[in-house]
């Protein structure tokens, strides 16, 4: 039968129970942390598909049109070579800036995008720590275990190196309660209201995530609309010109 | 006695019964998300005081906070637990004003992207066409002809947008909200009755919650239910655990009304924008690529 290292967590359980906590329900906590965290990954995953494949496919072909300086037309661009088309391109010389400008700020929203989904998602998971950390700590004081010794196998369960930290102030005060029961009860409560705190933000990231992937995708997919037409358009531009002027003063 | 004249009177015995609940009250302000922090700091700030004014006043901007005080007797061992419940339970929709506000911004952003377009790129495009002097498709005619109805007709679309963004905020108020009311309103009514606070100055209290007009249990009118009445025929125990339980309901209800709108109205704007930006480029588009194929 295969051996399997025993985990810091692991570790931590058998502790606790010797400490007078119960291993089912301290198992069950860490396997229900364990599977939020596993859901919250498969939905990002399956929300950023989509907007991932077509912000990728629209840099490419971005790059690959501005890399070869709007190849598709050149052929179209050949059939004017001799005479020479002339090149005024000033009402269309703005479109640079604009693209540009677009690039610029989808690029900056996808960064902010990415730094908010980031900064939420280590607030949720910390939030979800704090909660697994509460209910160790009063499965543990039900069980009559010391405070100090109840805190640090509580962090080791919560197994997340944020909760590590010192507890919050409102963790804290629930600790600090001289009356057994109280505590344990009191813990509970915090216990609860970091897991509704989780629950909320994680459900307003999937309430945001999907819309604001999907802006920041349009952006994207913009930028390489204007990088495909601009040099079509230039050129139409640079034929309408000669009409004003150019064959007037001397064109064919 | 008015409704705020029965909410200064129970602010002001809570003050009193529990002054030393302030220190927790910040603990609480520190934990919760920071745009929620105002109201709880607000209630510490005042309790520590013992500022019966400031303590109203905070209860007037919010008053399902100070529920839990207002419904706990002195020492009771569950007040912290009932504060912590009433941090975890989300404001819904951040009252009228943010249904409003979200309306707005919407209005204002397409009709900034609407005056762009007519302003910036249809001239562009128009001139260009102009030039040719070509017989242009229907649907570029349709797109052209955009700009000047929208620089002719702008305080009509503008009228139009601002009604279409109150009527989104009337619908967003009215109907996601209705069942949610009911739900904050029967449950705060729960936690007051289970506190022993008098059936009428709980259903005030809990009126105001809810953020409704006074409600008359003899005429029952949302966002008390014949349900909520019913159960304040029996004794104060049983009546908390009947309101609760009705309370589960409305909440099961505004859960569902929300999901389904969560579910439907952003794919369809998603879709709608898509459909109409492809219809713009093509419109733009195809008498440039018909002008280069004719040419070459």
């Amino acid at each position: 039968m295969p051996e399997h290292p025993v985990t810091t967590c692991e570790q931590a359980i058998a502790e606790a129970v010797a400490c007078g906590g119960d291993a089912t329900r301290l198992e069950s906590l860490v396997a229900e942390a364990a599977a939020v965290r596993r859901d919250d990954r498969l939905w990002l995953r399956q929300t950023l598909v989509y907007p991932a494949a077509v912000g990728v496919l629209a840099i490419l072909g971005a790059a690959w049109i501005t890399a070869r300086d709007g190849v598709l037309i050149h052929d179209v661009q050949d059939a004017f070579r001799n005479p020479p088309i002339p090149t005024p391109r000033a009402a269309w010389e703005a479109f640079d800036g604009v693209a540009v400008s677009v690039a610029v700020g989808g690029l900056l929203a996808a960064i902010g995008l990415t730094a908010w989904i980031l900064r939420l998602g280590r607030r949720d998971a910390r939030s979800g720590a704090l909660a697994v950390r509460c209910d160790v700590l009063a499965d543990l004081a039900a069980g009559d275990c010391p405070v100090a010794v109840g805190d640090r196998l509580a962090c080791a369960i919560a197994a997340e190196a944020h909760a590590a930290a010192p507890p919050p102030a409102l963790v804290a005060h629930a600790v600090a309660r001289d009356d057994v029961d109280a505590r344990a009860s009191l813990l509970r409560s915090t216990a609860a209201f970091y897991r509704g705190l989780d629950a909320r933000r994680r459900r307003a990231l999937r309430r945001a995530v999907p819309t604001v992937a999907t802006c920041v995708v349009g952006c994207v997919v913009l930028i390489y609309g204007i990088a495909l037409f601009r040099p079509l358009v230039g050129l139409v531009d640079a034929l309408a010109a000669p009409r004003d002027g150019g064959a007037v003063r001397g064109g064919p | 006695m008015s409704a705020r004249d029965v909410l200064a009177r129970h602010v002001a015995a809570a003050i009193e019964r529990h002054r030393g609940v302030a220190a927790y009250l910040g603990l609480v302000a520190e934990a919760v998300p920071p745009h929620e922090r105002g109201p709880w700091r607000r209630m510490a700030e005042a309790v520590a005081a013992g500022d019966v004014a400031a303590g109203v006043e905070a209860a007037r901007r919010a008053t399902a906070c100070w529920i839990p005080l207002i419904a706990s007797a002195p020492g009771d061992h569950r007040l912290e637990a009932r504060i912590l419940q009433a941090a975890t339970r989300p404001p819904r929709g951040g009252g009228p004003l943010a249904a409003l506000g979200v309306a707005l911004a919407a209005v204002t952003l397409s009709s900034v992207l609407t005056l762009l377009f007519t302003t910036a790129v249809l001239p562009v495009f128009e001139a260009l066409f102009d030039d040719f002097g070509m017989r242009l498709p229907w649907l570029t005619r349709v797109t052209l002809a955009v700009g000047p109805a929208a620089r002719r007709g702008w305080p009509l679309a503008v009228a139009a947008m601002v009604l279409g963004g109150l009527g989104w905020w009337f619908l967003v108020r009215q109907a996601p909200r209705r069942a949610s009311a009911a739900a904050d309103f029967t449950r705060a009514l729960a936690r007051l009755v289970a506190g022993g606070v008098a059936y009428d100055d709980a259903i005030v209290l809990a009126a105001r919650v809810a953020d409704a007009p006074p409600v008359d249990p003899a005429d029952p009118a949302r966002p008390l239910t014949y349900a909520a009445v019913a159960a304040l025929d029996a004794p104060p125990a049983a009546a908390a655990v009947l309101l609760d339980a009705v309370a589960d309901c409305h909440d099961d209800r505004a859960r569902a009304g929300s999901s389904i709108g969560e579910w439907f109205i952003g794919p369809l704007a998603v879709a709608t924008i898509g459909v109409l930006v492809g219809l713009a480029v093509i419109a733009l588009f195809l008498p440039l690529v018909q002008v280069v194929s004719n040419l070459s």
